[in-house]
């Protein structure tokens, strides 16, 4: 596969920067998760310039389009949509690992604080109709779901991505994928239902 | 086996799954024409069809404004294409960052200021040592006739600097963290990266409340460089 690194950058760069923002809910966790990720793919394309000895694990995934995924890791081969499924995989993986790193030094687990404090306000229809609290109201609607199921939300809603892409980037079937979007939307509405019932 | 499969009964998980794979236009079109036909014919259910589509036009309330990538980042990728690999390439962007000055941390102590302190130090030890000096009263029979004073049993001129000990206590602690500072951007300059990790894991334990070792765990390039060593098992 032809390496053009800088391409992949420009093209890519925004769309996995807002997944990460999403993913994780702060900049220095998603800066730090596509830095990551665009250092890998160099390191791929380095090394695809000069492979050495190969394995059976890159002869597996020399396959085109074939993604794979070991950890936070990830190797591809294939075309430039080839390339943008590696990277989200990548950041996808470092966020979840970095969510999961967060969640362990916390006595409260996340997901239950955040949907306690999102259970607890005020739901001023009023007040959440300004732009920027009905934002505000949606990130954390969003945050207070598993990650399986943020990402899930995150891929479909603000990524435009089908479940078998969604299944690919995850790690896994395409029907957990619609389990999974039918309970996070299902939580999504209970959540958000001071804005769903304000008039379009 | 191409009839119309009948539609899970309303309000069940089934019925739901199917309902938003519908909404993202993933089922095939059998199940589709059944999801129609019920919602078609039942308002509950046309009224949850409903609800699901708005709620994806409230979910695209939330916007996030993508930043402008990081400037280095360009050239750290480029050095990982060049060939040299993540590691060399986060030690070149580090060790480039000190060289060129670009993203340096700002310094922890000024020059003078270091030096400064290590004078205070250093007077703050002469004061303690004069306080715990005890002149032997002249004696006549060794006393040399003739001789000023400043030659026999006088103490020099000191400048007095009052700190207390805990102050410095922190100043040396501050010192002593900035040198090792300076010592492991050497070593990273050198490429002495274990020995750079050392005096980073020295850092952490024992002046890990300095400016130096704070400012250092700022530093991306220093973060780059130790991320890829904690993946390797380094740290």
């Amino acid at each position: 596969m032809k390496c053009d690194v800088s391409q992949s950058f420009s093209r890519h760069y925004e769309d996995l920067y807002r997944f990460a923002f999403r993913l994780v809910g702060s900049r220095d966790g998603a800066e730090d998760a596509v830095q990551e990720a665009f250092l890998r793919l160099a390191g791929q394309c380095a090394a695809a310039c000069d492979p050495g000895p190969a394995t059976a694990r890159d002869r597996r995934s020399a396959r085109p389009g074939h993604v794979e995924k070991d950890g936070v890791g990830a190797s591809f081969s294939g075309g430039e949509e080839a390339v943008r499924r590696w990277l989200f995989v990548v950041v996808r993986n470092l966020c979840v690992s970095r969510l999961r790193r967060e969640a362990a030094r916390r006595e409260v687990p996340l997901d239950d604080r955040r949907e306690r404090e999102i259970g607890s306000r005020d739901p001023d229809p009023a007040q959440a109709a300004v732009a920027g609290e009905r934002g505000r109201w949606v990130a954390e609607a969003v945050a207070s779901l598993s990650p399986e199921m943020r990402e899930a939300v995150i891929l479909r809603e603000y990524e435009g991505m089908s479940y078998v892409e969604i299944a690919d980037i995850a790690g896994c079937s395409v029907g957990t994928v619609r389990s999974r979007l039918a309970r996070a939307r299902d939580k999504l509405r209970e959540l958000l239902r001071p804005l769903l019932e304000e008039k379009p | 086996m191409s009839e119309t499969p009948n539609p899970p009964e309303s309000g069940s998980d089934a019925w739901r799954e199917r309902l938003s794979a519908y909404v993202d236009d993933e089922i095939p079109p059998e199940e589709r024409e059944a999801v129609e036909k019920a919602v078609a014919s039942d308002s509950d259910r046309a009224a949850e069809l409903r609800s699901l589509r708005d709620l994806s036009r409230v979910l695209q309330a939330w916007k996030v404004e993508a930043l402008e990538p990081p400037g280095d980042l360009a050239r750290e990728i480029e050095a990982v294409r060049a060939g040299s690999g993540p590691e060399k390439a986060a030690e070149t962007s580090f060790a480039s960052l000190l060289e060129g000055g670009r993203r340096l941390p700002p310094p922890l102590l000024p020059r003078w200021a270091t030096q400064a302190a290590v004078f205070c130090l250093g007077v703050l030890t002469g004061v303690a040592g004069i306080a715990a000096w005890r002149p032997e009263p002249p004696s006549g029979s060794h006393r040399r006739i003739g001789a000023s004073p400043a030659e026999g049993t006088a103490p020099p001129p000191v400048v007095n600097v009052f700190i207390s000990s805990s102050q410095a206590e922190g100043l040396l602690r501050e010192v002593t963290a900035e040198e090792m500072r300076k010592d492991l951007m050497d070593s990273v300059r050198a490429g002495k990266r274990d020995r750079a990790l050392t005096i980073w894991q020295d850092l952490l334990g024992r002046y890990g409340d300095t400016r130096a070792t704070r400012a250092l765990a700022e530093d991306r390039a220093w973060g780059v460089l130790l991320s890829r060593h904690s993946n390797m098992g380094g740290i």
